[in-house]
């Protein structure tokens, strides 16, 4: 999927929440085959959330797409360590 | 005497102490599988997995908490042992403390928490320790006074754990490298082998584990096992304690993050809120030797335990040696007479298989002994020993509740 979506002229970057997906197996707890466990990340600590602007909701939907075609028992999502997602990227809306 | 001095209950009565229960982490290698996780949440994990285990113990009944890490700084540091409490979500009416005796730190928490428990101070504790040996390198702010050397109260290799193996295999020339390795070989296949039948996994609780490339995991098996190692291997590896040695990283523990908890309890409180019961605690001893030859700690630790509980090495059935160095075990076993080989010694393999995150490594040695009371009841009487550096052993010995009598 490509999407060209250009932020208004003077607003900062998008600060880019990626999303990781990782294959965790699942037969030591007892299940069989693997969990694909998809994490957001935006690269910075907990007093920077991550957040979702045009470029991570690309990176999310890739993220789901390649977890589904590794045929999982179950895709999950995380987040970085203390925060999920606090929603969308406003960071952009005053310009 | 005042009316209030009379009435102050005095009882030199000793209580017996058992071990309820006791979990670990999965050991990674120093700064890999944990590089992204801290030493405190490694031991909050291990601690949650305990108490998740024992869902009849509610933890306000928790009634102190030891917990040891050699490296006591940064995210070992804090007081680990109350950090770790209130981390875990345990009542903050519960209290916590910190231990060091080096490598022989949570085997230190649990003879100290026992003493508590046996003289009627507490009633239930959790001792346990935690190493990040990734974020905490041996020696780190390590400060040695210089009258260490300056007055030669220790000799130089002192300091250098591999460096006191090698004067080990000096001691005692019986001991061949080719001993330590076959000894280490051997771990190597009884780790493969228990991880075969699924008898370590038992112990261990899942652990998560972030990576900041790779997004969040789950660690649910050791890491530093090598199931494929072979003599010829073990025999081409470099000495770097000494050109042309005898230590290698093969015949040695490596360095290793982890956690380990253990839940113990007066035998009485743990039959009255129906806990298990997995070891009773027999009698403990720490000894002291030549900081340059500390791997020959557990032989006296190991006497002097004997002789409190009035027992022999031969009315011991299982064995659970910390493996720092092959020879060091084997100093052990030379001692008292016990074969290399003997399937009463570590028969789930050691540290040299599985790893030895300091600190912690005192409990992995009771949840394997426990595993081994568990399966054998003609067992009565185990240990679990370890040698210490700067020169101490530590001898800790159980006795199985399982036991049905027969021979010993």
């Amino acid at each position: 999927m490509t999407t060209a979506i250009t932020l208004p002229e003077g607003a900062p970057d998008e600060v880019i929440t990626n999303a990781l997906v990782r294959d965790i197996d699942l037969t030591p707890f007892g299940f069989t085959g693997n969990l694909a466990l998809i994490t957001l990340d935006n690269g910075h600590d907990h007093t920077r959330p991550n957040t979702f602007g045009p470029q991570s909701l690309v990176a999310l939907d890739s993220a789901i797409t390649e977890a589904a075609s590794r045929k999982p028992a179950a895709i999950a999502i995380t987040g970085k360590p203390f925060i999920f997602a606090a929603g969308a990227d406003l960071s952009g809306l005053a310009f | 005497m005042s009316d209030r001095a009379t009435n102050v209950a005095t009882s030199n009565s000793v209580r017996s102490v058992v071990l309820v229960d006791a979990v670990r982490t999965p050991f990674g290698k120093a700064g890999s599988m944990y590089a992204g996780t801290r030493a405190d949440d490694l031991m909050v994990r291990a601690m949650r997995g305990l108490l998740e285990r024992n869902p009849q113990l509610s933890p306000d009944a928790i009634d102190d908490v030891a917990i040891a890490a050699a490296t006591q700084t940064g995210d070992q540091g804090m007081n680990i042992g109350r950090s770790a409490t209130l981390l875990a979500g345990i009542p903050k009416t519960v209290p916590g403390y910190s231990v060091d005796r080096w490598c022989a730190g949570a085997l230190t928490a649990t003879t100290t928490v026992a003493g508590a428990i046996a003289m009627g101070a507490i009633d239930i504790a959790i001792a346990g320790g935690v190493e990040h040996m990734g974020n905490h390198p041996m020696g780190e702010l390590m400060d040695p006074n210089p009258r260490y050397l300056a007055e030669k109260l220790v000799e130089q290799d002192a300091l250098a754990m591999g460096a006191t193996a090698e004067r080990l295999h000096d001691r005692f020339p019986n001991l061949t490298k080719e001993r330590a390795d076959r000894y280490a070989f051997n771990s190597q296949m009884k780790t493969a082998q228990a991880y075969a039948d699924g008898k370590l996994q038992r112990d261990l609780i899942p652990t998560a584990a972030r990576s900041a490339e790779l997004g969040w995991g789950i660690a649910t098996v050791d890491e530093a096992p090598r199931p494929t190692t072979t003599m010829e291997g073990l025999a081409g590896l470099k000495t770097p304690f000494r050109p042309a040695g005898r230590v290698t990283a093969g015949n040695s523990a490596g360095l290793n993050d982890g956690a380990t908890a253990a839940l113990l309890a007066s035998e009485e409180k743990a039959l009255k809120l129906g806990l298990s019961i997995k070891a009773r605690l027999v009698t403990f001893a720490f000894a002291g030797v030549e900081p340059e030859v500390m791997g020959y700690g557990p032989v006296p630790a190991t006497i002097k335990a004997l002789a409190r509980a009035g027992l022999d090495i031969s009315d011991i059935g299982a064995f659970e040696v910390n493996e720092a160095f092959a020879v060091q075990v084997l100093a052990f076993l030379d001692h008292f007479g016990i074969a290399d080989d003997d399937p009463r010694v570590n028969p789930y393999g050691g540290a040299i298989a599985v790893g030895h995150p300091l600190a912690s490594s005192g409990v992995r040695l009771m949840l394997n002994l426990a595993r081994t009371f568990e399966a054998q009841p003609q067992v009565r009487y185990g240990i679990t020993t370890m040698c210490i550096g700067l020169g101490m052993g530590g001898t800790v010995i159980w006795e199985n509740p399982h036991y049905t009598g027969g021979e010993k």
